[in-house]
């Protein structure tokens, strides 16, 4: 972990819903600056909700987001956004402008030097798509759009790096380089909030860890804390209900 | 507020409107010119109107089709699509910075349109009375016209921006394109009332007349002067209308709940068998759950209320006779593509599934369509017929050959695209629009042209004929849908 780690961004009793469903029911963790913070969390738990509203892609119902001490509001806030990398799940991204035409459009967005656009077309190498350049990227499977918008996320130098499921289509080569570059960016000081249901994934990168399960924050700590008591798996199993879930998947078994 | 930002997303989206397009959405588009080049160059020949205000009409009319066909049939994203604001919204971007791109792109696409309309409206009109418009007052209308859609355009995407801010992406869009579709309904409704105004600034003279007729404030000005039930009741109208809109951008997605008795007395009335009553049954649930059927169905249906509405104020009969029989012929387009491109398609898919006979069900879908959505619009058109004056006798004939030639129109809509129907790929490509375009712009117009025609020459019979001819051939379509197996494209 980095040696001086501050708090970089603070959610506090974060909630949201939607009509009657109630996604996030009051979360509260804190991501330092030189760590890699492990949010974890079976399906719709509310990990992508989490992300969308630290990402300003959605509003919050209520609660507090605080970025290096400071009341923000994620969807308006310019000089936030500008700080902040998000890397969403969906991998949704133009997918009519070519892998150029894409480098480009983040660096006027994000007003980048020309420094940040080397960085870019050397990061496409690293993952084997400098080829690509002229090409749409309409044709991409999910795995390389990922990496691209990996790419993109990387070259705007963000203070706060927000991971969504950043893995779950790469190739064993890329989520190799993907996970070094991620520790570095750690390294170098940046905050990096890391969301997977793939607890081997988490083991690997993460320093501390945030559990969360329908809408609650179940449990958190480092990782030494948890894994001290027992592997992850198990604790994650204990904590979302082990014996509801051999119930389960006896069930699955019968009827099948 | 920063202007590099702004170009950038200017530049991305005239980057994604013209490279973006896959083969069959660019020849999409270009057909949507020629048609708009086509209804401009027949509105100069066809209704036999050759002068300055039916260019600016044709202009604004089909300016106003073209945004509404342009939701209707899925092609919204042009301007406004969910995928868009998602990714922005992760992006440093500012609302404002947002909207005033969007607007940079309508605003070319109002001069685009401008150009495309005029052009298609003077050659009309030299070929038909041998007449070159003036060219300072084209070239005036031109930039009026543009000045109206961008500058209101502009105003809108300001006002949407206060109203939703912190909303979710998928209810901005719906509610903006709803917004929009009224919001365009209302220049259209009002687009005719220009050409007064080029009149007297070509005569030197602005009368009061013509500003109460284009400014809705001015009625609350004119009704000082000059109290009359007509101006109390188009006064009343500008306040009902915002409001209306503003209930209509509020609508959410409560169920709504039917009472028993009502059920039992659609049983009673319609349902013969278990099949039909599960057909109904899902067109009902459609209109009733689906967010995206409502938002193809309500906002036409209304605007094309509202407009005609507002018209039985300051239009003759005959006129009102006219727009009347066009939307209803209209509302043929907005019922078959509120049922064939919502929801109803993926439960094509899964009653495909099911040992039934999809033609029959597809026929039968159509007949509730028919029967819930076009048959009460109808209504609506005859009591306007009556509201303006017209005897029963007069509304009738004209309200029924909207009926049948509407009838006819959503088995011919269905035919030209079933592949849209059976299939999540034929869905998404589109692949029948360019029929389906030809259908609702060109022979829409051409359908109601024709009535005008019958009406003006005052041929009931040849009308009667053509009612019943009309009516045998969308029943004979529909009885041949039913019989029908369709391709299953997958």
């Amino acid at each position: 972990m980095h040696s001086s780690s501050e708090s970089v961004l603070e959610v506090v009793n974060l909630k949201k819903s939607y009509g009657q469903f109630v996604a996030l029911r009051g979360v509260n963790f804190t991501l330092n600056s030189g760590e890699i913070l492990g949010y974890l969390g079976p399906n719709g738990a509310g990990k992508t909700t989490t992300l969308n509203i630290l990402g300003g892609v959605i509003t919050k119902t209520s609660g507090e987001i605080l970025f290096n001490g400071q009341l923000i509001e994620p969807t308006s806030d310019l000089n936030y956004k500008l700080k902040l990398g998000y890397l969403p799940e969906d991998a949704s991204i133009y997918e009519h402008f070519t892998v150029e035409e894409i480098v480009n459009f983040y660096y006027n967005i994000y007003g980048l030097d020309e420094k940040r656009k080397k960085v870019a077309y050397e990061l496409l190498e690293v993952f084997g798509l400098s080829d690509y350049l002229n090409r749409q990227i309409y044709g991409f499977s999910k795995g390389m759009k990922q990496k691209l918008l990996f790419i993109l996320t990387v070259m705007t130098d963000p203070e706060i790096l927000l991971l969504d499921e950043p893995l779950a289509s790469m190739d064993a080569e890329s989520t190799i380089i993907v996970r070094e570059i991620i520790k570095d960016l750690r390294n170098k000081g940046k905050a990096i909030l890391f969301s997977s249901h793939i607890l081997e994934v988490i083991e690997k990168v993460c320093d501390r860890v945030v559990i969360i399960d329908k809408g609650n924050v179940i449990a958190q700590g480092t990782m030494d804390e948890i894994m001290k008591m027992s592997t992850l798996e198990e604790f994650f199993t204990q904590l979302t209900g082990k014996d509801v879930l051999s119930e389960r998947v006896e069930k699955a078994k019968k009827l099948l | 507020m920063s202007f590099k930002r702004i170009l950038t997303l200017f530049y991305k989206d005239i980057t994604l409107f013209f490279k973006g397009r896959r083969k069959i959405r660019r020849k999409a588009e270009i057909l949507y010119f020629i048609s708009l080049f086509v209804v401009a160059f027949f509105m100069a020949i066809l209704y036999r109107r050759v002068k300055v205000q039916t260019g600016i009409f044709a202009l604004t009319f089909t300016f106003f089709l073209y945004l509404l066909m342009s939701f209707i049939f899925e092609l919204k994203h042009f301007i406004f699509f969910e995928e868009d604001i998602r990714i922005v919204k992760r992006l440093p971007v500012l609302d404002k910075e947002y909207y005033t791109a969007k607007g940079l792109l309508i605003g070319l696409f109002g001069i685009i349109f401008t150009v495309v309309a005029f052009s298609g409206h003077s050659i009309g009109a030299y070929i038909w009375a041998r007449t070159i418009l003036p060219f300072y007052r084209v070239f005036f209308a031109l930039l009026l016209s543009t000045f109206f859609s961008v500058a209101f355009a502009m105003f809108i995407y300001a006002l949407l921006l206060r109203i939703f801010r912190g909303s979710d992406s998928a209810d901005v869009v719906a509610k903006i394109q709803i917004a929009l579709g009224i919001f365009f309904g209302l220049i259209f409704a009002f687009s005719p009332n220009l050409a007064p105004l080029l009149d007297a600034i070509d005569s030197g003279t602005v009368s009061t007349n013509v500003w109460f007729r284009i400014m809705p404030f001015a009625v609350f000005v004119d009704i000082t002067r000059h109290f009359s039930v007509g101006n109390l009741i188009a006064a009343a109208l500008y306040i009902v209308f915002p409001l209306l809109a503003a209930l209509l951008l509020g609508f959410n997605e409560k169920e709504t709940k039917k009472d028993d008795k009502v059920k039992e007395l659609e049983r009673f009335l319609l349902v013969k068998n278990r099949k039909k009553r599960g057909i109904y049954a899902l067109v009902l649930t459609h209109l009733a759950r689906s967010r995206i059927t409502k938002r193809t169905l309500i906002a036409p249906t209304i605007i094309n209320m509202v407009v005609l509405f507002l018209w039985s104020f300051n239009k003759d009969a005959r006129s009102i006779i006219f727009f009347g029989v066009w939307t209803l012929v209209f509302m043929s387009v907005i019922a078959s593509l509120g049922l064939f491109i919502s929801d109803s398609y993926k439960a094509a898919w899964m009653l495909k599934k099911a040992p039934l006979l999809n033609g029959d069900i597809i026929a039968m879908g159509l007949n509730a369509g028919f029967l819930y959505i076009v048959i009460p619009y109808g209504v609506f058109v005859l009591v306007v017929f009556l509201f303006k004056g017209i005897h029963l006798t007069n509304a009738i004939l004209p309200t029924i050959y909207g009926l049948v030639v509407s009838y006819f129109f959503m088995q011919l809509l269905l035919i030209v695209r079933p592949s849209m129907l059976f299939s999540r790929a034929g869905f998404e490509r589109g692949i029948n629009s360019l029929k389906e375009l030809f259908v609702s712009f060109v022979l829409v117009p051409m359908a109601a042209g024709f009535f005008n025609f019958l009406y003006k020459i005052h041929s009931f019979c040849f009308l009667k004929v053509t009612i019943v001819l009309f009516l045998v051939l969308g029943y004979l379509l529909n009885l041949y849908i039913s019989k029908k197996s369709f391709k299953l494209d997958n």
